[in-house]
């Protein structure tokens, strides 16, 4: 199911617009992750999916029907909450059965269902226990059965993962992966958490202040982002930016050339710094002090000074603090206008148009 | 020092805690209990020295065939099987409705709270008058002519009225509370999950407020059992028009003050401490299967 907001404008009372002329697409089949910042608006947009806030203007459709004014019930929308929200006094058999037993669905045809979602999120093992007597990871799966079952036609999953360690995090976003290919069925998945996003989803929307910012694969977000507010966002360590003119002086004549006019801000990306030589193709080579460095696992942030400007570089192998010289690598270099828009990004001249 | 193992010194020092307790407990429960037991048995004796000369069943015997005594039986198990249940179910349709009510909420919560802080004679003083035969209110209303205080057909009704009606608003109070402890996001996952409002009270909010039907209902039996002042205010000092009001608390008191029978008196408190385990036994047991799901060691 397609489900499109046409135009959509919604205001808390006595509060600037939360939304103003949205507009916004989810394909069909797909699994979508709305990420943002908490305020972005995220729990807004889901909100009017479900049909507990109705819009003041602006259409929302499912597959061209609009649904703008329907009704809970009427929608069959599926939804997972952060806490799951399990009846407690329902066994984990009759949770997934209640939307079924809802509907007056016979019962022959109900425990055959029972027993194919439960296989399905593999909860078949724990069908006569009660959700306090499980962990949160197989709460999380109860509740995506309980959501599937009624077969709807879009499921939203509110920051599903919120609640669980970073193992079961992992295991559970392949899980729910898996289940949504498996069903094929329309899913918004909404997180503040990139990574969860960037592993999870078939594609990002990135919302900020109540506006889609980008669409597009974890990919496209990540290597060309439409604005600063998405490059920012997007991608760990945060990107470093530095006023254009600081930089200007140390890129290649042309390139300072063409965008001296029109770009204030440059953003550098952490494995944009690489140490010299190197085979990769270099906008300048910069002599940099190496402040600190922080291990990381796999990864060594490196604290880079140069021009009163502070950078940041994961590329860089274990060095003593002193003067380095270090190249700028074109693939992770971006420059920005004022207004935020992002007019270059390392030669893939995609987001110049 | 945490944890220390139980020890005789370290056991009476937690005796020394809970000693003031435990001493206040013996002498003015288990004691009088047992006296209880002592002077129900106890044929002849004399109730200022403590003497017994006499012990047999004879007491017991005599509620057995006691007209009286059947009566105030019968109308104090109407209160805890009739009355209980009406007045929790009453309790739970206002606070459902108020419940919904976005505004003035509070203001009929106090207003319905008022009888429940008020004293059960002033209450009963204007409940009399209300149900006054002539020129009372309730006959007013509903275009009759009924004697409720003088009438025994009517007496007793009219005791349940006030009953009811004093239990309503703390009852209401406590499903308030238990409907506001509800998480939301269960009835609207109902909601998403195709439910109609009916389905969404019955499969969601009433096994949700079991807790607080267990108290309310386990409140009201003990309350319904002790029915007493308000006879006594609304009848005058007595148990209504031949004794048509009769409660068991009222004949305990009839035999024990105005008689002087102390060993009626004694073996009818027995038989009301009896039904009182054996209704809140079985309200019990009832409850404990009913609330599996709230127990850790659930099936």
């Amino acid at each position: 199911m397609e489900v499109t907001f046409q135009d959509i404008t919604l205001a808390y009372p006595h509060q600037a617009p939360t939304l103003a002329h949205f507009t916004w697409t989810v394909p069909d089949g797909e699994l979508t992750a709305l990420l943002g910042p908490s305020g972005s608006g995220k729990t807004t947009l889901l909100n009017l999916l479900a049909g507990l806030l109705t819009p003041d203007h602006g259409r929302l459709l499912f597959d061209q029907v609009d649904v703008t004014h329907q009704g809970m019930g009427q929608r069959n929308v599926g939804m997972v909450f952060q806490d799951y929200a399990l009846y407690p006094h329902l066994t984990v058999h009759d949770n997934i059965a209640f939307p079924l037993k809802m509907a007056h669905v016979k019962r022959a045809e109900r425990e055959a269902q029972i027993r194919q979602f439960a296989a399905l999120v593999r909860v078949t093992p724990f069908l006569q226990k009660y959700p306090r007597e499980l962990s949160g990871g197989q709460q999380q799966r109860v509740a995506l059965a309980r959501a599937l079952i009624q077969r709807p036609a879009v499921l939203l999953l509110d920051e599903p993962l919120s609640n669980l360690d970073a193992e079961l995090r992992v295991t559970l976003r392949q899980e729910i992966r898996r289940i949504q290919q498996a069903t094929g069925v329309t899913t918004i998945f909404v997180t503040h958490n990139q990574t969860d996003a960037l592993q999870i989803a078939d594609t990002i929307t990135l919302l900020h202040h109540g506006q889609v910012q980008q669409t597009g694969t974890g990919h496209q977000l990540y290597h060309t982002p439409a604005n600063l507010t998405v490059a920012r966002f997007i991608g760990s360590p945060r990107l470093t930016t530095l006023p254009f003119a600081a930089l200007a002086p140390a890129l290649p004549d042309s390139l300072a050339a063409r965008f001296a006019s029109s770009a204030t801000l440059v953003g550098i990306r952490s494995e944009a710094l690489l140490a010299t030589p190197t085979p990769i193709p270099l906008l300048t080579t910069q002599t940099m002090r190496l402040t600190a460095q922080d291990f990381l696992g796999r990864d060594i942030v490196s604290h880079l000074r140069w021009h009163q400007q502070d950078l940041i570089s994961t590329a860089l192998p274990p060095l003593a603090p002193g003067e380095y010289p270090l190249g700028l690598a074109a693939p992770g270099c971006y420059f920005f206008a004022a207004n935020g828009r992002c007019l270059w990004t390392g030669g893939t001249d995609h987001a110049e148009s | 020092m945490l944890n220390p193992k139980p020890s005789l010194k370290t056991t009476l020092h937690a005796l020394a805690y809970l000693a003031p307790l435990l001493i206040i407990t013996v002498l003015f429960t288990v004691w009088p209990l047992l006296s209880a037991v002592r002077l129900s048995l106890a044929t002849r004796s004399n109730f200022y020295t403590g003497r017994v000369t006499a012990y047999g069943w004879a007491n017991f015997g005599a509620l057995w065939h006691d007209p009286d005594f059947h009566r105030a039986v019968q109308h104090t198990l109407l209160f805890t099987l009739g009355v209980v249940p009406a007045s929790v179910l009453l309790a739970l349709g206002v606070a459902l409705l108020l419940n919904r009510l976005p505004h003035c909420a509070r203001f009929f919560q106090t207003l319905y709270f008022l009888p429940f802080v008020t004293s059960t004679v002033a209450v009963s003083l204007v409940w009399g008058w209300l149900f006054q035969a002539d020129h009372g209110v309730v006959n007013g209303l509903i275009h009759t002519n009924i004697d409720w205080l003088n009438d025994p057909h009517y007496s007793l009704l009219a005791l349940i009225l006030l009953c009811l009606w004093q239990s309503l608003g703390f009852n209401i109070l406590l499903f308030l509370a238990g409907l506001n402890h509800i998480d939301d996001r269960y009835l609207l996952v109902a909601q998403l999950n195709g439910a109609t409002a009916w389905q969404r009270f019955w499969h969601v909010t009433w096994p949700l407020l079991t807790p607080t039907v267990i108290l309310i209902t386990v409140n009201a039996l003990i309350t319904n059992f002790k029915v007493f002042d308000q006879v006594y205010a609304l009848f005058h000092g007595s148990a209504g028009p031949a004794n048509a009001d009769l409660t068991l608390t009222y004949y305990l008191y009839q035999k024990f003050y105005i008689e002087n029978q102390t060993g009626l008196a004694a073996a009818s408190g027995l038989v009301l401490f009896g039904l009182v385990l054996l209704i809140t036994g079985l309200a019990g047991t009832y409850f404990h299967h009913w609330t599996r799901w709230l127990r850790k060691d659930a099936r």
